[in-house]
């Protein structure tokens, strides 16, 4: 029986479907969040030092792509594609750490003169790619589970 | 859409689980979970090959009865 995968990425096509929406939907928040951040710098008002506003926009729209993703199992079933979940934990966790070491030993702000450091940018990057991470893990576990009771 | 019992039924009928039947038509389970559940429209291809592997044919599990509309 010939097989209804397609795609390299071993998709099949109720994912593709999905994942259509799903990058539509990353990409009206990124631009949504982009328009948002150009009149505050407009008025003057700067939230995030540097680049760091940008990337935490980028962060904030890939977080939400890769929550769809999970959410609506729109996982490729090789496992190679899957850990990289992992590793964007591993990853979170380092970030976290070194926050986290900045903030109790050093007692580095994350905040300064009204505008997220590089600190608080970093650590809330961690905290993305954690929670995507957990997120990842939980699922897994969720649908190991409800297999089981089928 | 509601609920795609039919397809349940005549799953149960040929012995198989969910992920059985998933791997015999070459998608994940979720999707058949989905189609069960009546929340995704499969495209024909794949109606056909859920017939082929259930043994049965494309009208009596995915043409609606009376009562279906």
């Amino acid at each position: 029986m010939k097989k209804c995968f397609m795609g390299d990425d071993g998709l099949d096509e109720r994912q593709l479907l999905l994942r259509g929406n799903v990058y539509k939907h990353s990409l009206i928040v990124m631009m949504s969040l982009l328009l948002i951040d150009g009149f505050l710098r407009e008025e003057g008002i700067v939230w995030a030092e540097g680049m760091w506003g940008n990337i935490l926009i980028f962060w904030a729209s890939a977080g939400i792509a890769l929550v769809e993703f999970i959410l609506r199992d729109i996982l490729p079933r090789s496992r190679r594609q899957n850990s990289l979940y992992i590793i964007l934990g591993l990853c979170g966790l380092m970030l976290a750490v070194m926050g986290g070491t900045h903030i109790f030993i050093d007692h580095e702000p994350l905040v300064e003169n009204g505008a997220l450091n590089t600190l608080g940018a970093g650590l809330i990057q961690a905290a993305v790619m954690l929670g995507v991470c957990i997120l990842f893990i939980g699922k897994q576990v969720y649908d190991r589970r409800r297999k089981e009771e089928e | 859409m509601g609920k795609n019992l039919k397809m349940k039924a005549a799953r149960a009928a040929k012995g198989l689980t969910q992920q059985e039947l998933a791997d015999r038509v070459g998608v994940t389970r979720q999707t058949v979970v989905a189609i069960e559940k009546g929340d995704y429209n499969p495209t024909v291809r794949l109606c056909v090959d859920i017939c082929r592997a259930l043994g049965v044919t494309l009208n009596e599990l995915f043409w609606p009865g009376e009562d279906e509309g």
